[in-house]
């Protein structure tokens, strides 16, 4: 039975009445109407108690009506869903088998064990918790963290249906452009975007309510001789015929970013469709409207204690009574006799009204105000019965979004707050949100904004004259009573009170920004839209600084919570980070391959056999490679062509060692130094024609190094005629390597001869693949073995492997994944970005001094030379084998000068960068970098690992295990 | 924000890679230029200016070019956008 529903149609303007609803509170059936809000439905229930306080546990109810209610905080859920905590219930509209549940009450709203809180003396006052629970030390983590999470906290999150498929996932994000974005669409948007829309500018208008007409439609103002309603759905007309406005109802516009963007959700059906605008404009007209601020005194937050702007729209817009009698405390001369009027009309009984002069001293009623106690200006206290107080102490105008490019607000006195100042970007404030509170001046205020942003963008405006912020009777706030004023509450979603402000200030946090965080005053998911001028008056007022004399703590998008599935809105999973397959992946896939992520890719790991482990699948892979022949993909590699005139010269100075005089066909190794001397990236350059390389990068630095000779070519060098092609993704690269690969390659029908006098190692040929696909083969080896890498066009690659897999059978050719590739070049102590060379090594440290070109200059070479990264005393590769030959040496281990103990602390010498049994040298063998390591060859020392709990005693020697000669490639 | 893209005109921040600022480097090969104190000088020293700074951005998602900017490290303001390498605006050759 909704007892405080208004039956006659001429109030209700937001509600269909034929559209009955019914949904739950805390497991109460109720009902309302297609248009309510929870929280119009809960009153329109005579429901004032919606909550508990997040610090004393207070009953609270329905503040406001709107984006900036603080208390009324609920948790909606609909059958089938995941809960949602912290929504508004002023925010939230109304759907049929709506769920919706009070928080922050134990055990139940009406009875709260924490509610006890509130009584007796001042106890969880400011800092609290920063005071009380310093000791001792570790009680923090050990207990008391424990007990006060179970009363802090505002909300819980609770997943009772598992994964993502209870919670909202159907969001949307879109772009939208246009040269005017119309930000509210009360009087002024709303006469601002008919203004544009008639010059012919694309506009959109965003209104965060599901109805245009921002205040018109519960103020009832009338416009000339045309009703409010009447005026917005002439204006709403005239719109829709222009094809270049866009309407966004439900759209909230919660950041202002750089050029012209603006950021808003647009909420769809609750709670599982949104759409994530991003909307670029031209010219932004704020005409965000304002909020109305509380009025602070005692025992301000029982329910029942409304804004009379929000009680007045409960009352017009969804033809709801929240009281029957009212006592009127509202500060401005024409708002209250407008909102007299209005409850009047309604059939609320006006109890009295607070007079200047006057003070609200107390109020009474546990779960409901039951009356209000006035100091008159004799000094007589009158309490008034009463079950509804409209409190108002002015309008605030809503500049959060004019604020967030760093924009200072500026206090001003007439409307005694902070307003934006006259902006230089292309925001431009209109309206209430600039402190223009008359209807007229309003409308004429917007046309002059609107015809200002016409001329900036180029379509002419008819500039008028200005209006400014006027307010037409100075607002006389009634003072707080004197007094400790524990209970007089400015902030009410974190509890922070009069008293709480005057001792923060009075402790020395003099700084606004300070008085937020000390004491939450403006956090939440208000953030502080009631309570930051009030806030601002009361810390002046124990300053004794005059307000403009204060700062306003910096306002930050969003300007109201939004949901994060919002944000991220499809790009969730792959569509967030695509994983990249090679060419091989479709034709590897069918081998059986085993898969695993690096960095972007997804790369071949090792191919198991029947019934085999991965450890025997990685030994049976290397002994392949060592005795017989194997194939890996190499295709990640980054592989890039330098061409021109000046391509050698270029070369020349990116490399650290000699690349110049390169024969033609051949191939160098080439190691690349950053500008700060540290090595970047290592990889081979190879000449293919007078004026034409290839280089390739390691696989994790593919685009760096692209960047970065793209960036040395087009901004360092531009005189230097070199150009460069990324061919990367055009190039499959299959690496045949092993004793026999020789043989595979002579029958793979290429037209090149691979006899070892014409390909020898460290060449490059191209030719063609069976008189067809065009490929180029080097003779690289990572693996210390024979070995071509085969680079054909990447479409060809699965009829490749499948080729090379016929013709291998016979000698018994294995396809080897990242597990046995990295056993190989472990063996032979070749490098891996990210291990060795890890973005501190120097080619000294990495064993690879002689390498370093005395005969050029290169990037890197002058800070190269700088005695910290000469001195001998850095960490240095070495390798490492087992003492006894026999012992496992623990991955990730640190080096020190004895075993793992458990009292001592040891001196830590160095750390391992690579550890592996190694199958064919038949021990576990490490690369590690040791301080000074490259004096220390013999010497014995332990490689430790505590998180393993493991230490093995290892023998230092050199990087290479197997075949130091290399006799093996060059085979 | 919107970066002038000389090739592309203006396009969203999320096309582009930073890539620092415009410090040229010592020329490479003359031995007065590169000595440890001027790279020392070009690699580490910052102006980081409150207002103009020139920085490099990369176009990934557009003509994978390099492109100088002016930007106002307040206001985020671009102005004298150039390609890396004519130091002169592509389009305004074109419109002679």
């Amino acid at each position: 039975m909704q007892t405080n529903r208004i039956q006659s149609s001429g109030f209700g303007n937001a509600i269909d009445r034929s559209r009955p609803l019914t949904f739950t509170f805390d497991g109460r059936k109720l009902t309302g109407y297609s248009g309510d809000t929870v929280a119009s439905a809960l009153l329109a229930n005579n429901i004032h108690l919606v909550g508990r306080s997040i610090k004393f546990h207070r009953p609270r109810g329905i503040l406001s009506c709107g984006v900036e209610e603080p208390s009324a905080i609920v948790r909606c859920t609909a059958p089938g869903l995941n809960p949602v905590p912290n929504l508004k219930a002023t925010e939230v509209l109304l759907s049929e088998g709506l769920i919706v549940e009070s928080q922050n009450s134990w055990p139940t709203r009406n009875f709260d064990v924490f509610g006890l809180l509130s009584f007796g003396p001042r106890f969880l006052q400011a800092g609290f918790y920063y005071k009380t629970f310093l000791w001792p030390h570790f009680g923090w983590h050990r207990f008391y963290e424990k007990v006060i999470r179970n009363f802090a906290g505002l909300g819980r999150i609770r997943t009772e249906i598992p994964g993502t498929g209870g919670y909202p996932t159907n969001m949307d994000q879109r772009n939208k452009f246009c040269q005017v974005l119309v930000i509210g669409s009360g009087p002024a948007g709303m006469n601002a975007a008919l203004v544009c829309a008639r010059k012919g500018a694309r506009v959109v208008l965003v209104e965060q309510e599901p109805t245009f007409g921002g205040s018109l439609l519960w103020r009832k103002q009338a416009i000339g001789n045309i009703t409010a309603d009447r005026w917005i759905s002439d204006a709403l007309d005239e719109l829709s015929q222009y094809p270049h406005v866009t309407q966004l109802p439900r759209t909230q516009a919660f950041g202002h970013y750089d050029h012209g963007m603006v950021l808003a959700y647009q909420s769809g059906e609750w709670p599982d469709s949104g759409i994530f605008w991003k909307i670029h404009a031209e010219r932004i007209l704020l005409a965000s409207g304002a909020i109305e601020r509380p009025l602070v005194f005692p025992n301000n937050d029982r329910p029942g204690i409304m804004l009379a702007g929000a009680v007045r729209k409960y009352l017009n817009r969804y033809a709801v009574r929240p009281g029957r009698r009212a006592f009127i405390a509202v500060a401005d001369d024409n708002e209250r006799k407008a909102t007299i009027s209005d409850c009047v009309a309604a059939n609320i009984e006006i109890a009295a009204c607070l007079e200047h002069g006057q003070q609200i001293v107390d109020t009474n009623g546990r779960r409901r105000v039951r009356s209000v106690s006035v100091k008159t200006a004799e000094n007589k206290i009158i309490k008034h019965n009463c079950d509804l107080v409209c409190v108002s102490g002015g309008w605030t105008p809503t500049v959060h979004l004019a604020a967030h490019l760093q924009g200072n607000l500026q206090f001003d006195n007439e409307v005694q707050t902070f307003i934006a100042p006259e902006h230089r970007g292309p925001l431009l404030s209109v309206g209430a949100s600039r402190g223009i509170f008359n209807l007229e001046s309003i409308l004429s205020n917007s046309e002059y904004q609107a015809h200002k942003a016409m001329t900036q963008i180029g379509l002419s405006g008819e500039c008028g004259s200005n209006q400014t912020a006027k307010v037409e009777n100075p607002i006389d706030r009634p003072d707080l009573p004197a007094g400790s004023n524990y209970r007089a509450f400015v902030d009410f979603q974190n509890d922070v009170t009069a008293a709480d402000l005057v001792q923060t200030v009075s402790e020395g946090y003099r700084d606004i920004e300070l008085v937020k965080r000390y004491t939450a005053t403006g956090m939440g998911t208000d953030q502080g839209k009631t309570s930051w001028t009030n806030a601002i008056d009361q810390v002046a007022a124990a300053t004794g600084e005059p307000p403009e004399q204060l700062a306003h703590t910096t306002f930050r998008p969003p300007y109201s919570p939004i949901p994060f599935a919002g944000i991220a809105a499809a790009r969730t999973g792959e569509q967030m980070k695509p994983i990249r397959r090679t060419p091989t992946h479709r034709v590897f896939e069918q081998m059986g391959c085993v898969f695993q992520k690096s960095g972007d890719w997804l790369y071949s790991r090792y191919f198991p056999q029947i019934d085999e482990s991965l450890e025997q699948a990685v030994a049976r892979e290397v002994q392949a490679v060592r005795t017989g022949v194997g194939f890996v993909d190499m295709s990640t590699l980054g592989k890039f062509e330098v061409r021109g005139q000046d391509a050698e010269n270029f070369l020349s100075r990116v490399y650290c060692n000699n690349v110049s005089g390169l024969p033609i066909g051949k191939i160098r190794y080439g190691l690349m130094l950053r500008e700060d001397g540290i090595v970047f990236d290592d990889g081979v350059v190879a000449r293919l024609g007078d004026e034409h390389y290839i280089v390739t990068a390691t696989t994790a630095n593919s685009h760096a190094v692209w960047l970065w000779l793209t960036k040395l070519a087009q901004i360092q060098w531009p005189a230097l005629d070199v150009t460069l092609t990324n061919v990367s993704e055009n190039w499959a690269s299959i690496a045949i390597a092993g004793p026999r690969s020789r043989e595979i390659l002579g029958r793979l029908g290429l037209d090149i001869d691979s006899s070892q006098l014409d390909f020898p190692f460290a060449a490059v040929r191209e030719g063609r693949l069976q008189g067809d696909a065009s490929c180029r083969i080097f003779s690289v080896s990572y693996s210390g073995e024979l070995c071509f890498e085969v680079n054909i066009p990447a479409g060809y690659t699965s009829g490749f492997v499948e080729r090379l897999l016929e013709i291998g059978a016979d000698f018994g050719i294995t396809p080897y994944g990242l597990e046995a590739l990295d056993v190989l070049r472990i063996e032979k102590g070749h490098l891996t970005v990210g291990r060795e060379i890890d973005g501190r090594t120097t080619p000294g440290d990495l064993g690879l001094a002689k390498m370093v070109s005395n005969n050029k200059d290169f990037i890197g070479r002058a800070l190269l030379r700088r005695p910290g990264l000469q001195s001998d005393d850095r960490l240095q590769l070495v390798g490492l084998t087992a003492a006894d030959g026999v012992s496992e040496i623990p991955i990730g281990g640190v080096l020190a000068e004895s075993s793992l103990t458990q009292s001592s602390r040891q001196e830590v010498n160095g750390y391992l960068t690579a550890a592996v049994f190694s199958p064919t040298v038949g021990k576990s063998i490490a690369l590690a970098l040791l301080r000074n390591g490259h004096r220390r060859d013999g010497e014995e020392l332990w490689a430790v690992s505590p998180v393993a709990g493991a230490s093995t005693k290892v023998k230092v020697g050199t990087t290479c295990f197997y075949d130091a000669s290399g006799d093996r490639f060059n085979a | 924000m919107l970066i002038p893209c000389p090739w592309c005109g203006p396009r969203d921040e999320r096309e582009f890679d930073f890539g620092g600022s415009d410090a040229k480097f010592p020329s490479i090969g003359t031995p007065r230029d590169s000595t440890t104190d001027t790279w020392y000088e070009a690699v580490h020293i910052r102006e980081n200016a409150r207002g103009d700074t020139r920085e490099l951005w990369y176009h990934l998602s557009g003509c994978e070019r390099w492109i100088c900017l002016t930007r106002d490290s307040v206001t985020h303001e671009f102005t004298n956008a150039s390609t890396s390498d004519q130091g002169e605006h592509p389009g305004e050759s074109d419109a002679d």
